[in-house]
């Protein structure tokens, strides 16, 4: 029997005899927005499903080491808990691994947003030489030597396996990984015993004008999908932004991360060079005092006493969505 | 010296209008132009894999492909002959044919880019990997897209170069042009003179003249973003690389 990935978490609904079996994600809280699907790629029971086999399946790897969950692990929040993933070879990529979570709400998906459709997401790391490393030419014709995907393949799609086929299903799969469930979204749902007094403390401070959190991780996703340089560095390496915009006032800049499951997602930064949110507090503090040059204005000059650290890290633990990682 | 020619395309024309008075008219003569690739070092003949002299430093090279798009002929008569929808992919063995049912004679300037034009470049709905095989936008191999950046490599030359000239090629280097910046016109003004039957274009592409200022043991590779200046003369030299002129 068919279970989607997560079971409890989203209800995925199927809709009979309409071409297929049409899913829709149904439970998502009213304060929740509703992923927008592409017309070519409905959400049908077959893609999720074959979309979810490859994303567990590390023939997807040159090498057949490394499949998309040796660094997507679900119960931290599809993140992996190191500052650089292995790929193939031993090789270490090169950006922290994102959660995925909620990808379907990302208008520009990777760091510096360099991927304008989440159909396409999935060539980064199938085709990224420190990933996955295969062309998804070579990918294709290897799952079109497997009788199940190519059975499995031509359900979903109409077509053996593809290119086409294996964006779209893992994209499929990727826009049923809903979090939409924490105990903060209990208590803005009316639950006022959801946060403890603690965290309520965290939650005034993340909301305050003296920290500024929420210029950049405002709203419901707790993210603007703005891209920002906060400071990490006075010369970036890895020049984010700019690597796709060409402007040499994106350099250094990043896609501003959700941070839902920010509890269970460390290292943070871009780079995974940040171990944890106490670290993470203590950079905005002391960015926030001595800006470096290219800094986002939005960071605010603060101080905080280790009670509203403590305080203020108890709130951004509440996001954490238990059913969503088990 | 003999340059290899590497067949790419052609678009049949109807090359002489038939005779109102004659309804048995014979079939029109077909005028045909041809689109033909010479890769070249210097004017010798680009063989992947074989080692060349460019700079001062050894390289070998196992890709060189471009986009070619926004093709526009026009005929002494002012007569606009637009292909600009169509792409040709420059690339050594590659075939592809253009369609055209125009007339043509006399061809006298000569409009396309290096790239791809940037709606399509920006893939939102139809991407590579939604197009057919038989595409020269579709799913190349080499790949002529970016994976972590949608859009497509407009250029690119990849190969090995000799770095402390001990003979043995050991090191990568990759030169791939991508993004709407980096879209190269073209507006050749001289006369091409192609006449109906007798119609040839040559695109040369000379990897010396490309390289022009480009120091290989140093300048390893550009995907563009990580190394834009680079990536920007390289578009520049692209002015001097190609030549068009009349087989």
């Amino acid at each position: 029997m068919w279970r989607p990935f997560g079971l409890g978490i989203i209800i995925l609904v199927m809709l009979l005899g309409c071409g297929g079996d049409v899913v829709y994600i149904s439970n998502l809280p009213n304060h929740f927005p509703q992923p927008t699907i592409p017309p070519d790629n409905k959400l049908t029971r077959q893609r999720v499903e074959l979309g979810k086999k490859m994303f567990f399946d590390k023939s997807l790897s040159l090498d057949s080491t490394i499949a998309c969950v040796s660094c997507h692990h679900p119960d931290k929040a599809f993140t992996d808990g190191l500052a650089l993933s292995p790929g193939i070879h031993g090789r270490k990529g090169k950006r922290n691994t994102p959660s995925i979570m909620n990808a379907a709400l990302v208008p520009l998906i990777n760091k510096d947003g360099g991927v304008k459709k989440l159909d396409l997401q999935a060539l980064v790391p199938i085709e990224d030489e420190n990933e996955m490393g295969i062309s998804i030419l070579h990918l294709s014709q290897r799952l079109a030597q497997d009788p199940v995907y190519v059975k499995q393949s031509r359900e979903a799609y109409g077509m053996p396996p593809s290119a086409y086929v294996i964006t779209r299903a893992l994209a499929s799969f990727v826009r049923t990984l809903y979090s939409s469930n924490s105990r903060y979204d209990h208590f803005i749902q009316g639950d006022s015993t959801a946060l403890t007094s603690r965290e309520k403390m965290g939650k005034a401070l993340f909301e305050s004008d003296r920290l500024n959190c929420t210029s950049c991780h405002g709203g419901i996703q707790f993210t603007n999908h703005a891209f920002e340089n906060n400071g990490l560095y006075t010369s970036y390496v890895d020049l984010g932004r700019a690597l796709i915009t060409l402007d040499s006032a994106d350099r250094g800049k990043f896609r501003v991360p959700s941070l839902r499951n920010v509890g269970i997602t460390a290292p943070y930064m871009h780079d995974g060079s940040l171990a944890n949110l106490e670290e993470v507090i203590n950079h905005y503090e002391d960015t926030g005092i001595s800006p470096k040059k290219g800094q986002s204005k939005k960071i605010e000059a603060f101080s905080l006493s280790s009670e509203e650290k403590e305080s203020l890290i108890a709130f951004l633990s509440a996001l954490t969505d238990e059913q969503f990682i088990n | 010296m003999k340059k290899h020619i590497f067949f790419f395309c052609g678009i049949l024309l109807a090359g002489i209008p038939f005779s109102s008075c004659k309804k048995e008219s014979s079939e029109p003569a077909k005028a045909k132009i041809s689109f033909e690739f010479d890769f070249n070092v210097a004017g010798d003949e680009l063989k992947l894999g074989q080692a060349y002299q460019i700079n001062g430093t050894t390289v070998s090279f196992d890709a060189v492909n471009f986009y070619m798009g926004g093709i526009q002929l026009t005929q002494e008569n002012g007569q606009v002959i637009d292909l600009s929808d169509q792409y040709l992919l420059g690339g050594i063995g590659n075939t592809a044919t253009l369609n055209s049912d125009l007339d043509v004679s006399d061809i006298n300037s000569m409009k396309f880019f290096v790239g791809v034009d940037p709606v399509t470049n920006a893939q939102e709905e139809i991407d590579f990997t939604s197009r057919p095989p038989t595409d020269p936008l579709g799913i190349q191999d080499p790949s002529m897209h970016w994976s972590w950046s949608t859009g497509y490599k407009f250029l690119r030359v990849d190969g090995d170069v000799d770095l402390d000239g001990d003979g043995i090629l050991e090191t990568g280097v990759a030169y791939h042009l991508g993004s709407d910046a980096m879209l190269k016109q073209f507006d050749l003004t001289n006369p091409i003179e192609l006449r109906s039957g007798d119609n040839d274009l040559i695109i040369s592409f000379d990897l010396t003249k490309f390289f022009t200022g480009v120091d290989l043991k140093a300048e390893l590779d550009t995907h563009t973003g990580n190394n834009l200046p680079l990536a920007e003369r390289l578009r520049d030299n692209l002015a001097i690389a190609i030549e068009v002129y009349r087989n």
